[in-house]
């Protein structure tokens, strides 16, 4: 695995323009994401959060800019070679696989793993960060709760070895406290494992909460960008979506 | 001779069937795989009642014409609902049948089929001979053929590639799909039973293997190879298909059976390839002789320039001045003066047992901008589709002006008055920004059938109508020069503008919008917003959904707030925004 | 009525025979339609392509009946492969939507079917391939042969083999993986498209088994594919989930039905019932009717 660029920016996107098929979602999007650090992208629906991470890990197309990865520019991609960077992207809606069960989802995860050792040890790993896992073991992942099906998910990228993660809005459709539950386990496996972390959040609050280094997205450019005590205290901040 | 004229023949026969099948496939969208044993229901009913009955041949074929028109309209029920891979299946299931049942009812010849046929004769000439056949089946083919052509080629023709480009979008300019779908299988399957018909009588018997799965696959063939949606390109796959045959037969010096089959071989190869390197067939959908003649002459607006993406003109639109900051036009305009239009009493709907719209209080004023604003999930969307009948309620009542339209479908309600956009604004793409939005002028009598028929003049005359209404609201989102572009060929922005003026087209009252300003280039994001804000003016009473804060404070006189399914503050956006408990709802606290 | 209490358990058994074939040739298609998502109308090319190669090698060749059958199964797999890997892979990388693949697949078919007719058809409408050690057998008033015997046994050794590859192998979970959630799949490195490749080959391949049964059991005709892939398509469509069990059960409720039909129509009217089975299906709600299934499925195994 390649070191991370010489300034410790694992991520970076410079004047990315990228979209579906020949149509542009995102038209001017810069911002990087420092190793071992949380950063948020903020916006309202339709901004292009979704789509500037799905650009990323190659599930949509990039018409124009770079996206370094390590200081490699991986823009376009095919999607399945960003596993061996580690890159892994959580979708926002369906990021377990439902029908198959928490087992055969997280050997899922490390099915690029080809020492079988080093797979059981994941698996312990991920199943002591996470115990309600073993719990539901052959149960099918659809069948577990909104918090927990999330949990499964960052257990199947820590199976698949994941150092930079893309979340796209881990915390919708949960209850407050379980939402707060996620977060809070996102920054301690940030510091545990040395992980840096894109998130898209709707929430506010959480974001600016975990992550620190934000940027506002409005139709599909940045509008603002910055720490969470600046940006805290724009009053007007619903102005910017 | 004979050789040339039974060539000929041939030729005639399959032009109309694939003709008519291109009315289904390529015009309407609904792939059939059936055509040919519905042909056979023509060509059964002719050799039965010629030969068991000993009936005349001109009855005997406007029997067989009704019959297969009957089964074209019995298929046509169970696929009203069903998707493309459905129908593919339900037509092959059809067909199957039809040649079982033929095959095992002895009653039916079984295998062999009705043989002994009487010759034919009409106006007392006897048709034994190809020649003499030629000439009736020159005129009965004109004839379906001008039909075909009246029909592809009119307002009728616009609403049924509406219907194939794209259903939803088509209901909600007001188009009764099902009866358009109904109306298509069984014209289509009563020319093709007259075809059959006129085939059983030219080779004097209707058998199986005339009629069968592969025969209809054939057709499929020809409409596809010469191009489905073009005009006449079916009718030139399927001469050339039919040629091809005696062709091989000479060159290579095979026999007719080999060289049959050889054909068939070539053209499934030809298939594939088609697909892979031209999907739309030898002749593409918009090709025809007047336009590529007009390229030589004066060139229709915008067909010229297509491809170039202009930057969005200065404004344009016909009387609104420009916004003067926070949604109000006049300051102080008193929102309870306004007539309501729309009401919308204790709306409920749940999914499963997750309630998505819970108890809805709304009320749309005359001539307002009315914007609906909340956090995600909750339920604007499926507001939206209530109160358009894409979806119906399971409590409460929808009234516009005062006429409960509570679970109407969303035809009729645009009928009424009441029209949407969608989120990813669902253009008619292979069609021309001019016909995406003469197709919205309501009430056209050429786009139903016996006013289209028996009414050219009315027809022609409403056609001009539409024509100017359509450029008008074109040039009211000063994209007249667009007009001749195809709706595929503009930029996201611009195809948004292009729903609008749709909207428009259809003349209602009330314009609900999803998301208008949603995914485009920030270049035309203050053009779409200025022709927003124009709409009141034209006393249009327009509702918002925009998650885009920043654009709808531009746009709304006045707000709803939503969340979890129930309405919990209305009022300025400014006002709405000042409440920090609701700043803290919509950013999800 | 003593008439028709006769002909009930050998109708009944008959219905067992041909249900447990439909059921995996539904199997095949069913596993080649909900994990790569082609309407693969030209599943009747691999089929028919399988059941004449047999008979070629068998019989023009002279090689014995079990080689033959397994080159056969070879043969039928790799065209499998060959079809989405020259065909639709390219086609859908270019765009080419559902229609379209649909299209090149009715064309694959057309020339299928009428090569076949060229090269074999001079010579004789059907052949037959023999070899087999037919031996008839009789249990209680009921006949069946060995043969018959043989393809229940297959048939159902076959689904269980699927089920159990699927359930409780790597590569049967990565299949898995790509049919529920094709996105996620190719975030954790799987290349859906050799995926895909191997879908194609094992649904072929199950085709090609029963292609070489009813080659020995009936005979080979040019357009025998097609029918059959109506059959697999109907049940695949019909069939309440995608385990490999529930499939071929469903393939065995078809063959029940269509054989104990005969108790009421004479067996040519057989097709009949099974695609008037499928019209009416489709011509109901399927939605309303699919959820008042499950119900009944839900009864059933509560």
């Amino acid at each position: 695995m390649a070191m991370p660029g010489s300034d410790g920016i694992v991520l970076q996107l410079q004047q990315v323009r990228a979209g579906y098929g020949s149509r542009p979602v995102v038209f001017d999007i810069s911002l990087q994401v420092p190793r071992g650090n949380v950063v948020a992208l903020l916006g309202h629906n339709g901004a292009g959060k979704s789509t500037t991470l799905r650009a990323i890990v190659g599930l949509a197309r990039v018409h124009a800019g770079a996206i370094l990865l390590n200081g490699h520019n991986i823009a376009n991609r095919p999607c399945e070679e960003n596993i061996r960077d580690g890159l892994v992207y959580l979708p926002q809606e369906r990021a377990v696989f439902g029908d198959l069960s928490v087992r055969d989802n997280l050997l899922l995860g490390a099915q690029v793993v080809k020492e079988r050792s080093e797979r059981e040890r994941r698996l312990e790993r991920v199943v002591s960060l996470f115990p309600i896992l073993r719990e539901r073991w052959a149960q099918p992942a659809r069948t577990l709760s909104g918090g927990q099906q999330r949990m499964l998910s960052i257990g199947i990228a820590l199976m698949a070895g994941a150092r930079v993660l893309l979340l796209d809005e881990p915390s919708l459709g949960l209850a407050p406290t379980v939402a707060q539950n996620l977060m809070n386990t996102i920054r301690e496996l940030v510091k545990a494992e040395g992980l840096s972390v894109l998130i898209v959040e709707q929430n506010l609050r959480l974001a600016l909460d975990l992550a620190q280094y934000l940027y506002i997205l409005r139709m599909g450019q940045v509008v603002l960008e910055g720490p969470p005590q600046e940006l805290e205290h724009q009053h007007q901040l619903w102005q910017l979506f | 001779m004979e050789y040339r004229f039974d060539i000929a023949n041939q030729v005639l026969i399959f032009v109309v069937l694939s003709l008519s099948l291109n009315l289904l496939i390529g015009y309407a969208g609904q792939v059939s795989l059936a055509h040919a044993a519905i042909a056979g229901i023509g060509g059964y009913t002719a050799a039965k009642l010629a030969i068991a009955n000993g009936m005349d041949f001109v009855p005997s074929l406007v029997l067989a014409t009704l019959m297969a028109g009957a089964a074209g309209a019995f298929l046509s029920v169970p696929a009203l609902r069903l998707t493309v891979q459905h129908l593919i299946l339900l037509t092959l299931a059809a067909a199957v049948v039809l040649v079982t049942v033929a095959n095992s009812t002895r009653d039916l010849g079984g295998a062999y089929g009705l043989v002994g046929m009487p010759v034919p004769s009409i106006f007392g000439k006897a048709m034994a001979k190809p020649s003499q056949f030629f000439w009736l089946l020159l005129c009965v083919a004109g004839i379906c053929a001008l039909l075909y052509w009246r029909l592809a080629e009119s307002p009728y023709g616009r609403v049924l590639r509406a219907l194939r480009e794209d259903e939803l979008a088509a209901r909600a300019v007001g188009k009764n799909v099902f009866a358009y779908k109904v109306q298509v299988f069984t014209l289509a399957s009563a020319m093709a039973g007259l075809m059959g018909a006129l085939w059983a009588y030219y080779l004097r018997l209707a058998s199986p293997v005339q009629f069968n799965v592969t025969q209809s696959l054939l057709l499929v063939t020809m409409v596809i190879f010469g191009g489905m949606g073009s005009l006449v390109g079916p009718a030139v796959g399927a001469a050339i298909i039919v040629i091809s045959s005696p062709i091989l037969e000479k060159n290579l010096d095979i026999g007719a059976e080999k060289a049959a089959l050889i054909r068939l071989v070539i053209y499934g190869v030809a298939l594939v390839l088609l697909m892979r390197l031209r999907p739309e067939g030898l002749i593409p959908e918009h090709f025809s002789f007047r336009r590529a003649l007009a390229r030589f002459g004066r060139p229709l607006p915008g067909a010229a320039a297509a491809g170039h993406q202009s930057p969005p003109p200065a404004a344009g639109a016909a009387e609104s001045p420009a916004p003067t900051g926070p949604g109000q036009q006049e300051t102080g305009i008193d929102i309870a003066t306004r007539t309501p239009v729309v009401t919308v009493e204790g709306l409920r709907k749940a999914f499963g047992g997750i309630v998505a719209v819970d108890g809805v209080d709304l009320v749309l004023r005359e001539r307002l901008v009315t914007g609906l604003v909340g956090p995600n999930g909750a339920g604007k969307t499926t507001l939206f589709n209530l109160l358009t009948g894409v979806i119906p309620p399971d409590g409460g009542t929808v009234r516009l002006k005062g006429r409960d339209i509570t679970g109407m479908t969303p035809d009729a309600i645009a009928r009424l008055g009441m029209v949407r956009s969608f989120q990813d604004v669902r253009l008619f793409l292979r069609m021309t920004v001019l016909e995406n939005v003469m197709l919205a002028y309501s009430r056209h009598p050429g786009e139903h059938l016996p006013l289209l028929l028996g009414a050219p003049l009315a027809t022609a005359r409403a056609e001009r109508r539409a024509k100017d209404l359509a450029l008008e609201c074109l040039s009211f989102v000063g994209l007249v020069d667009k007009a001749g572009m195809l709706a595929g060929e503009l930029s996201f922005g611009e195809q948004k503008l292009v729903a609008i003026a749709r909207l428009l087209a259809t003349g209602a009252d009330v314009l609900l919008l999803d998301e208008p300003i949603s995914g485009i280039d920030p270049q035309w994001v203050d053009r779409v917003a200025l022709v927003i804000r124009a709409l009141p003016a034209q006393g249009k009473t327009v509702c918002v959904v925009e998650h885009n804060l920043y654009a709808l404070g531009q746009l709304a006189d006045h707000c709803y707030f939503m969340e979890s399914g129930r309405i919990t503050a209305e009022g300025s956006l400014q006002e709405l925004m000042a409440d920090p408990r609701l700043i803290a709802a919509y950013f999800g606290a | 009525m003593d008439f028709r209490g006769e002909l009930f358990p050998q109708l009944f058994t008959n219905g067992v025979i041909n249900g447990s074939w439909y059921g995996v040739l539904g199997l095949g298609f069913a596993l080649i339609l909900t994990v790569t998502g082609r309407f693969h109308l030209a599943y009747a090319v691999t089929y028919t392509l399988a059941a004449y190669v047999a008979i070629a090698l068998s019989q023009d060749v002279g090689i014995p009946l079990g080689v033959a059958f397994f080159l056969a199964v070879v043969v039928a797999s790799l065209s499998g492969v060959l079809m989405e890997g020259v065909v639709y892979g390219p086609l859908a990388a270019g765009g080419g939507g559902l229609l379209g693949i649909f299209i090149a697949s009715l064309g694959l078919t057309i020339v299928a079917e009428n090569l076949i007719r060229l090269t074999w058809g001079a010579e004789s409408a059907s052949r037959s391939l023999g070899g087999f050690p037919l031996r008839p057998f009789t249990v209680l008033g009921v006949t069946f042969t060995s043969l018959d015997m043989a393809a229940v046994f297959t048939a159902w050794f076959l689904v269980l083999a699927v089920a159990f590859f699927l359930s409780y192998t790597p590569w049967g979970r990565i299949i898995n993986a790509v049919r529920v959630n094709p996105e996620l799949a190719r975030v954790v490195g799987i290349n859906t498209e050799r995926v895909y490749w191997l879908v194609f080959a094992i649904g072929s391949a199950l085709a090609g088994v029963f292609a070489v049964y009813a080659a020995i059991r009936f005979a080979a005709v040019p357009d025998m594919g097609l029918q059959q892939t109506l059959i697999a398509f109907v049940v695949a469509f019909m069939a309440l989930g995608t385990r490999p069990v529930s499939v071929a059960l469903t393939g065995l409720a078809l063959g029940l039905v269509e054989s104990l039909s005969g108790l009421f129509l004479s067996a040519q009217w057989a097709p009949v019932v099974v695609f008037g089975v499928l019209f009416v299906y489709l011509a109901l709600r399927p939605v309303q009717l699919r959820l008042a299934l499950r119900q009944v499925q839900r009864l059933v195994t509560a």
